[in-house]
């Protein structure tokens, strides 16, 4: 069962064979911890023990226990097997948004849905929970646009990792305290500064300027009040020779954490232009993540899109994403599926590897 | 975070910053050689049309140290720039400015807390610069223009402003780099701490122009112009001005657009000039082998054979209909035009070639569709035609840092030629 320790470090704890799964609420970051290490691991994390191998203080540990200026680069290897078990869900808690951004999950869905009220809100929320999940993703469409949100948050705080999605541009600094009081990590959507590379697209394109300075302002605003921030770029033909001058400029900001998704091909009918050769941009990241030495760098590549992801709809219905649309997890059960079905309508090993931060 | 700033910056300026060379820069100790040699020939002024980042007179002055106390064995420099932020470059470099530069900052250090503060972190807009940056950068170049008043007392104090200006510039502008010839327009200003890295960035000159040895025996005239039209009124030349030798480098025909590389300087000095903020006559013509083929004037003859048969080689390129359209409404006109103007140039700079004159052009020869690019032959057959001797060495082979392809298989795509050819008047033609 997902658990809060006392370092507010969520754990769940698979067993012997399957380890310990850990979710950072500091970074937004996933660890697996090997069956042997899981016990010590959760006494260090329960402040039971003071001594741990630097290799947990230097990942798990990440900006609670040791900035990321000082940490060295360390990766988990994880060898043992992974747990047959729902990682995250992504909760779409609206379809309503801004934009109309090319690689949406939501864009076959741009109603409001029903989680407006709070009583369905509580049930849905007790359905997420008897799946045991590590985090949640708050998502949308633009999910602050979602007046309950907070309700949401207060009502997940403590029982699982959040992490909201957001394109940043509508953040306020009432809600980054809310969500730095409330443990959620904010995660941006951010994936060129050059506004003519940008398929993120506002509804009203005439304000696309606009919006990219709102979400800057929201980033200053998530740095300066120390909030866990990560911003997540998909990475695509239009921006991949600008990856570096980002985050040069990112890393000046104060940003602590990038993640860079790399979709190696997608059958998706949203079609993104698949990325052609990105070995030069690997290569010139690792050479500049060296001096971006407050800035963490995540590259992350992945086959494909497909049946990775465990979506709650904002229709209620529990889906994943299929190749010519969603795919719902139980067509007997959809809003409340069994996990026999959703484990056999995911590729669990996209599901699982999408997530963990793994050598 | 110490040098974060510099990554801020546009990359020409962060590695000439760094390293005081750049993008198809001579090489300093081929460079010295000649240099050594024409003193002993007692040569006592090296021209350079095309002078670039000032390496000539950088690596003149270092060599001069040798006769630190010997007035006649003192080489002079005159060059030469189109670019002018290249030309600020060399400004800002010239062991003639020095002392004054360095009055300059010393004053401009205790002033530097008079700038603004922001009320915005950083800015995303499509522009090279945002209104909120220009106006910051405006309260810098105030701040510096008035610091450089008090210590030059004529309209030269607005190009010593401008100098120290210009390399920061791209700190406050929006701009992405990308390769070293490449800049990409739209993106984010970062306003934070930018006092903080002017501070940074001034001390980090103080430090490069403290390093520029002295020199009070030898006159380093530098000049912002187009030598397209070499001898017009901008050069200074009095009647019967001749030079008795010159080291220099044409632009290289491979498309590169040397404005561009400065393109976000060029930019805010355009929008200063437009604002009268700025008195430096920042010239209009395009530099020889820009890319910007449409609306340039016809070409007449060029004399060398050699160019004429490569250009009827790509005029009649035909791998495909595309192709063979591209070949002929832009890659023929870009080289016709390349090799005209450098002709008319070297034609205009033949005239002030003192009657013993001897000269040194590096070339490195591009290919285009499969074709070498006769750089190296038209430098022989125009300057014969203007009468002088050429000799052509050896060449040595080069790997040029603008060859990106690694890809290409062969030896002739992955390298190139270089020349350092020889041009030779009077006492010094091998022919006499």
């Amino acid at each position: 069962m997902t658990v809060l320790t006392k370092s507010g470090i969520f754990i769940r704890d698979d067993g012997e064979i399957n380890g310990m799964q850990v979710f950072s609420p500091f970074t937004g970051l996933f660890y697996s911890i090997s069956p042997d290490d899981s016990k010590q691991v959760l006494d260090w994390l329960n402040n039971k023990i003071s001594t741990i191998d630097e290799k947990y203080i230097n990942t798990i540990g990440l900006e609670w226990m040791r900035s990321i200026e000082d940490a060295p680069i360390t990766n988990l290897n994880v060898e043992h097997n992974l747990p047959l078990k729902i990682l995250v869900i992504n909760w779409l808690v609206t379809g309503e948004c801004t934009h109309s951004c090319k690689y949406c999950y939501a864009h076959d869905f741009t109603g409001k849905g029903i989680f407006y009220d709070e009583k369905t809100i509580d049930s849905a929320i007790e359905t997420m929970l008897n799946y045991d999940p590590l985090a949640i993703v708050l998502s949308g469409g633009e999910p602050t646009l979602n007046p309950k949100l907070k309700y949401i948050i207060k009502k997940l705080k403590d029982r699982v990792g959040i992490i909201l999605d957001t394109n940043g541009c509508l953040l306020t600094p009432e809600d980054i305290d809310y969500f730095n009081e409330n443990k959620v990590v904010i995660r941006i959507s951010l994936d060129t500064l050059i506004p003519k590379n940008n398929y993120r697209i506002p509804k009203n394109k005439n304000k696309i300027i606009e919006y990219e300075n709102r979400t800057i302002e929201s980033i200053n605003m998530c740095i300066s009040k120390k909030s866990s921030l990560v911003i997540h770029t998909v990475v695509n033909d239009k921006n991949r020779n600008d990856l570096i001058s980002m985050g040069n400029k990112l890393n000046y900001l104060g940003l602590k954490i990038w993640k860079l998704i790399e979709v190696v091909k997608t059958d998706s009918e949203i079609k993104i232009p698949s990325a052609s050769n990105f070995e030069n941009v690997i290569n010139n990241l690792n050479i500049s993540k060296k001096k971006w030495k407050q800035m963490r760098v995540i590259y992350q590549r992945t086959e494909s899109n497909v049946k990775q992801v465990i979506l709650l709809m904002p229709n209620g219905h529990y889906c994943t994403q299929g190749s010519n649309g969603k795919i719902i997890l139980d067509l007997n059960l959809p809003n409340s599926p069994k996990t026999s079905e959703i484990l056999k309508n995911i590729i669990y090993d996209g599901h699982i590897k999408r997530y963990l931060e793994t050598k | 975070m110490d040098n974060d700033w510099e990554s801020l910056i546009s990359n020409s300026f962060k590695t000439l910053i760094d390293t005081g060379k750049n993008y198809a820069s001579f090489n300093n100790n081929e460079i010295k050689a000649y240099i050594q040699n024409f003193r002993k020939d007692g040569i006592r002024e090296i021209m350079d049309p095309m002078s670039g980042y000032g390496t000539l007179t950088k690596i003149v002055n270092e060599d001069n140290q040798n006769y630190i106390n010997e007035k006649e064995n003192n080489i002079s420099t005159y060059c030469v720039e189109i670019n002018t932020p290249c030309y600020l470059w060399q400004f800002l470099s010239s062991p003639k400015n020095k002392n004054n530069l360095l009055k300059i900052i010393e004053d401009l250090e205790t002033s530097t807390h008079k700038l603004p503060k922001i009320n915005r972190l950083s800015e995303i807009s499509s522009e090279y610069f945002t209104e909120y940056g220009l106006n910051l950068i405006e309260c810098i170049y105030d701040n510096v223009c008035k610091s450089s008043k008090k210590i030059i007392d004529n309209k030269d104090s607005d190009v010593f402003a401008l100098s120290l200006l210009i390399p920061y510039s791209s700190r406050l502008s929006t701009s992405s780099n990308g390769d070293i010839r490449h800049v990409k327009k739209g993106g984010m200003a970062i306003y934070k701490n930018y006092e903080v890295d002017f501070k940074k960035y001034i001390k980090k000159i103080k430090e490069n122009i403290e390093n520029i040895p002295n020199t009070n025996l030898a006159n380093f005239e530098l000049i912002l112009g187009d030598s397209e039209n070499f001898g017009h009124d901008e050069f200074n030349l009095k009647k019967n001005r001749k030079f008795e030798s010159m080291i220099t480098s044409p632009p290289y025909p491979n498309r590169a657009d040397y404005e561009r590389m400065f393109i976000v300087e060029n930019d805010l000095l355009n929008i200063l000039n437009k604002k009268g903020l700025i008195k430096i006559n920042i010239p209009n013509n395009l530099p020889i082998g820009t890319p910007k083929v449409s609306g340039k004037k016809k070409t007449d003859i060029i004399w060398s054979n050699a160019v004429n048969e490569f250009i009827e080689k790509i005029e009649s390129y035909n791998k495909n209909p595309k192709a063979a359209s591209a070949a002929r409404t832009y890659y023929a006109p870009y080289f016709r035009n390349y090799f005209y103007e450098l002709q008319t140039t070297y034609s205009n700079i033949a005239k002030y070639c003192d009657n013993d004159f001897k000269g040194i052009i590096v070339v490195r020869d591009n290919y285009s569709k499969g074709n070498l690019v006769p750089v190296h032959e038209f430098i022989k057959d125009t300057w014969t035609h203007l009468g002088f001797d050429v000799k052509i060495p050896q060449p040595k082979e080069m790997h040029h840092v603008g060859l990106k392809n690694k890809n290409v298989h062969g030896k002739k795509m992955a390298t190139q030629d270089e020349y350092d050819i020889q041009i030779m008047k009077g006492k010094y033609d091998s022919t006499n």
